[in-house]
């Protein structure tokens, strides 16, 4: 596009765009009329397939600007990322399915859907969000945990089967449309015929958008929402019950999801997944369009439904990665969406817990730190083999790995659900230029060479992620960070050239050197010790160190920072850098660990259980990553002989909530105030520490 | 919600604390059931354990004078958790024997897993890559089924020779599992002088398929669909209300009984979709009616055994068996058990079953069509049993080996 605007000096900027809109207009018109030349048809298939993955496309884009819509409108308020948004969705269709069969009546589903969804919307608006109003963190952990939680009991109610819900007759069936594909031998023309069903929704998603667009315009609670989402302490000022405006809002948001979900589910199907599906469409649609504008979310949907589409028909292998590379681009342009207003970060949105308290824990090595060395030390000569790899190694790499967390979320306020991703990134690396046994690369560089290199790609990898998602302010990182995230596990397991797709590699070697094999259980578990011990020591030392305290500073207050002279995105992509060779080595450990790598290794649930383990144990000292490793690794192993392993999802999901409300400091917060309360007796004068002033407040 | 003793003894142990092992008692052996039960994919681990469960109760719950005690390994379906759930079955639980893993890349990820351990006997599950048993082979892994190639036997042939569809496109999810179907079905048919003009790979879990189904050639006889769970009903129903007018081909899990048992939207245009695999629903030989009976007594039963159902009831029935042979004796790492079950011959539900040199299963194969019964449900009509099916689809091993690993663009006849 900027081709056109250099090559056009004499047009201005806007001219040239109009320009360009009437070409493609022409462009697009003249493919739907014409009966197309052979040499097209060769090109694209055929007239038919080409039509038909745009309508396809604009028909999606109709489904996904439903769901949107509830995501962005709740975001643009509230600064809520609803990360149960798809779980709404889910819930809301196979509410609408059991209302459709019970009665028998289509829109009568549909209608239960959205009132359903509603009520939940504002129960949940009034229960819990709005306790934990003004963190938003905290806020988006808990839509997590709900989302954990209701995508098991959902699992639990309606098992794995596919629903469809049944369309009643006169919104089935196709129709013709006015469009020749082809032209037969005998001069016959034929037309196009369309399902009918899926114009029905198109239609849906645009009275709700033009609704929504008139509600937001033309009345008094859009009016509210309008200034709520410009300031939402002067709303509040101005005398306007803000809870009342957040309650209608969460409502509507999740009555769409609800809706969307009847309707999709009528469209598509229901099965266990489509929540995070819809999560993940919301989410993109709403980085591409603009964070809280719904003209954004219909711009958004539009490209990122064409894109699915247009991908699966000419692009079979990587449309899926398309609408991420969609994002990606429209991020690297415009960070704030395409609809979306830069926005002047107001209060640091994502500091944890109280963002003013000095809040690193004192360091000093003290008689803890040796009784917890010489613990770890004699560990394996009282555990059985079992326990030194399956618990002990395997809890220090994920406590590596939510070390890398950690360090970017506790001390850099940046939230990034991409650390297994760039721990992926080394894994795949030491399978590929090293030795597997699945005759596809496996280069065979010997270890020492691999996995510096693996290490430091990893890195590099984390920076460039950093550098993508500093660009917009604290809370979204969290979401593009998902997005990337899925974008990479989607990427390996299509890519057969160097990921080699769904299978991935197995048979990883593990070195072995000065006659030790590195895989046996003791060997190895003092490896992974000897590791998390460095990089223990390391983000401890960081915290104090000059670059620690800026990044803190920058969390704290970044305006502020800024003003002294920091520069805040050095300082940021820094800091993934650093967190990338935490995650890197994670990534190497667990390569060897298991011995192989897929993208099993890397998707969605297992970037999400690396904040699971970070917020359970606590992101204030770099101990908590490892307590939480722990804790989950050994409710994940035994949950089968507990609760069975059915249930073992809603288990983690309601600790993790739990830890999330009583304790924001996950399991270290709760150590932090069961010590005074134990230490009561104690004669020694002492300094209130921080934990319990937080206790106290 | 019972705390078994184990899970204590491992918290215990996850404190540091050494709790010697119990001595187990001497009349019980330990049989390890690895499957999917949790994640999408639970409903489906949930039926082979129903099979599994078959077996152990045909023997009475005793195997060589000794009682049977189940453990349960859990996966997600992935199998980096396959390896973590076998590996706890092998190191904490002390399991021995094993039947599982469930589904492909498990199955060769517990194969590689098995080697690290050569006293460990694992019998599969379901899992039906080509690679587990044909490839670098593992001298304690026994597969009593069959794979995704195997199951599409007999399939290539009748819709080239006997419904003459001679020019086919191909449509299906992304990985090893369908790449495997697909081959066994392209071989026969391409050897026939059948022809695939177009191959759809579509990425697990699409739900949207109208654009493909519009890019789909004119000009073909067939489309052959590989496409499982909610990914087949979706296509289904898509390509129903697209007017689609090529008939269909189906791998093993397009057509089946969780396919045909979705409600409505899909029914006419399935009817008469050929298809292959481990299973024909209304197979009339006693041994299967009988097996059928037995299984819909389970609680929360399908109204038909699925093939997982099938699979880990003929698998732990062969483990049953050899441990019944060598009296339940697995003291010596197991290498009477073995050399057992290399041997064994079996007469199951469907048919003769027993292993080639590489511990695979050579066994009869069903060829199917979708068929509505007289009340309106849909079910896989028995057309022919194709016997005996080895894993080189009866050709010499080496001139199989020589058609390479199946992959998206292996094998070709365009």
């Amino acid at each position: 596009m900027s081709l056109v605007e250099r090559s056009a000096p004499v047009l201005t900027g806007r001219q040239a765009w109009t320009l360009v809109w009437v070409l493609v207009a022409a462009l697009v018109a003249w493919l739907f009329i014409v009966v197309w030349p052979t040499w097209l048809d060769a090109l694209l298939i055929s007239k038919k397939a080409f039509i038909n993955s745009l309508f396809n496309g604009v028909t999606l884009a109709g489904l996904y600007f439903l769901v949107a819509s509830g995501f962005t409108l709740v975001f643009g308020l509230m600064r809520n990322v609803n990360l149960a948004h798809g779980s709404l969705y889910l819930l809301g269709a196979y509410l609408g399915y059991e209302v459709t069969e019970a009665t028998g009546f289509w829109l009568v589903g549909v209608a239960a859907g959205f009132a359903a969804l509603a009520v939940v919307g504002l129960l949940m608006q009034v229960f819990v969000f709005r306790r934990l109003e003004g963190d938003e963190l905290r806020q988006t952990l808990v839509t997590l945990g709900i989302a954990i939680v209701a995508a098991d009991l959902m699992l639990a109610i309606w098992t794995g089967v596919t629903y469809q819900i049944g369309v009643p007759t006169w919104l089935d069936g196709a129709i013709k449309l006015p469009i020749v594909t082809a032209v037969r031998s005998n001069g016959a023309a034929v037309m196009m015929t369309y399902p009918l069903y899926r114009l029905v929704v198109l239609g849906a998603a645009i009275v709700i958008g033009v609704g929504l667009w008139l509600m937001i315009g033309a009345t008094r609670v859009g009016m509210m929402i309008r200034a709520g989402v410009d300031d939402r302490s002067m709303l509040s000022a101005s005398g306007i019950n803000v809870h009342v405006v957040f309650a209608i809002v969460f409502a509507v948001g999740a009555g769409l999801a609800g809706f969307a979900g009847v309707v999709g589910g009528s469209a598509l199907s229901l099965a266990p997944g489509e929540d995070v599906r819809y999560l993940l469409a919301s989410l993109v649609v709403v980085i591409v369009g603009g964070m809280g504008s719904i003209t954004g979310a219909a711009i958004g949907a539009l490209l990122v439904g064409l894109a699915e589409q247009i991908g699966l028909v000419y692009l079979p292998t990587y449309g899926i990665v398309l609408t991420f590379i969609i994002m990606v681009v429209a991020l690297a342009i415009r960070p704030q969406g395409i609809m979306g207003r830069a926005r002047i970060s107001a209060a640091p949105v994502l500091a944890l817990d109280r963002p003013n308290q000095v809040s690193t824990v004192p360091v000093h090595f003290g008689p803890a730190h040796i009784v917890l060395a010489a613990a770890l030390l004699i560990y394996p000569l009282l555990a059985s083999n079992f326990f030194v790899t399956q618990i002990g190694a395997y809890s220090l790499i994920w406590g590596l790995l939510a070390l890398s967390m950690m360090l970017l979320a506790g001390y850099g306020g940046m939230v990034s659900l991409a650390q297994i991703t760039t721990a992926g990134i080394a894994a795949y690396a030491v399978a590929i230029f090293g030795t597997n046994n699945m005759n596809i690369h496996g280069f065979g560089w010997p270890f020492w060479v691999v996995v510096p290199f693996a290490v430091l790609l990893a890195a590099v990898a984390s920076a460039i992620i950093g550098a993508i998602s500093v660009r917009t302010e604290g809370i979204y990182t969290i979401m593009i960070t998902l997005a990337i995230a899925a974008a990479f596990f989607y990427f390996t397991q299509q890519n057969y050239a160097l990921f080699n797709g769904h299978s991935g590699f197995a048979g990883v070697a593990v070195p072995h050197f000065w006659g030790v094999n590195w895989r046996d259980p003791l060997p190895f578990y003092y490896l992974c010790l000897l590791v998390a011990a460095a990089a223990y020591a390391a983000v401890l030392y960081c915290s104090r160190s000059t670059f620690g305290l800026a990044l803190q500073a920058i969390r704290d207050n970044g305006r502020r920072a800024r003003a002294i002279g920091f520069d805040l995105t050095g300082h940021k992509i820094t800091a993934y850098f650093y967190s990338g060779i935490i995650a890197g080595l994670a990534g190497v450990l667990l390569v060897w660990f298991n011995g192989r790598v897929s993208p099993g290794t890397v998707d969605v649930g297992q970037a999400i259980n690396v904040l699971v383990i970070a917020v359970i144990g606590g992101l204030r000292h770099p101990i908590g990553p490892f307590i939480g490793a722990l804790f989950v690794v050994l409710i994940q192993t035994f949950a089968i002989d507990i609760v069975g392993a059915e249930r073992y999802n809603t288990l983690i999901g309601l600790l993790f909530l739990a830890i999330v409300f009583v304790s924001p400091d996950g399991l270290l917060g709760l150590w932090g105030k069961l010590k005074p309360l134990l230490a009561q007796q104690s004669v020694l004068p002492r300094v209130p520490g921080e934990a319990e002033l937080r206790a106290k407040s | 919600m019972r705390m078994h003793r184990r899970a204590l003894i491992g918290l215990g142990l996850a404190a540091g604390v050494m709790i010697p092992q119990l001595a187990m008692a001497e009349d019980t052996i330990k049989i390890g059931v690895l499957a999917t039960f949790e994640g999408a994919f639970a409903i489906l681990g949930d039926d082979s354990m129903r099979g599994a469960l078959m077996a152990f109760d045909d023997f009475g719950g005793k195997v060589g004078g000794k009682k049977i005690e189940v453990v349960k390994g859990s996966s997600d379906g992935s199998p980096d958790s396959a390896v973590r759930a076998v590996r706890k079955l092998v190191e904490q639980d002390g399991v021995k024997v094993i039947v599982g893993p469930l589904s492909g890349d498990e199955g060769l990820a517990v194969k590689d897993y098995a080697k690290t351990k050569p006293d460990v006997t694992i019998v599969n599950g379901t899992s039906a890559a080509q690679d587990t048993t044909l490839r670098d082979p593992a001298p304690n892994f026994f597969r009593f089924s069959t794979d995704g190639a195997q199951w599409m036997a007999g399939l290539g042939d009748y819709a080239y020779n006997t419904k003459h569809y001679h020019t086919v496109a191909t449509l299906a999810e992304d990985y090893s599992f369908p790449y495997t179907q697909v081959f066994g079905f392209m071989a026969p048919f391409c050897k026939a002088g059948g022809h695939v003009v177009k191959k759809f790979w579509v990425p697990i879990g699409t739900k949207d398929f109208s654009s493909v189904i519009a890019a789909m050639p004119d000009n073909i006889d067939a489309i052959y669909v590989v496409l499982g769970g909610s990914d087949s009903v979706n296509f289904l129903t898509q390509y129903k209300q697209a007017g689609g007018q090529a008939p269909l081909i189906g791998g093993s899990v397009t057509v089946d009984q969780t396919i045909l048992g979705s409600k409505g939207k899909i029914h006419d245009v399935v009817i008469g979709t050929p298809s292959a695999g481990p299973i024909a629903d209304d197979n009339d030989s006693p041994a299967w009616k009988k097996f059928v009976a037995a299984y819909k007594k389970l609680p929360n039963a399908f109204p038909s055994p699925s093939l997982f159902a099938q699979g880990y009831y003929i698998n732990a029935t062969a483990l049953l068996t050899g441990l019944q042979k060598v009296n339940a004796d697995v003291s010596d790492g197991g290498g009477k058990l073995r050399a057992t079950l290399a041997s064994l011959v079996l007469e199951t539900p469907t048919g003769k079953v027993s292993l080639d040199k590489n511990r695979n299963a050579i066994a009869d194969n069903f060829l199917t069509e979708v068929t509505a019964a007289s009340d309106g449900t849909l079910y896989n009509k028995l057309i022919k049993v194709i016997p005996q099916v080895n894993q080189t689809l009866g050709m010499p091993e080496a001139e199989f080996l020589k058609l390479g690993s199946v992959g998206r663009d292996n094998p070709s006849c365009p």
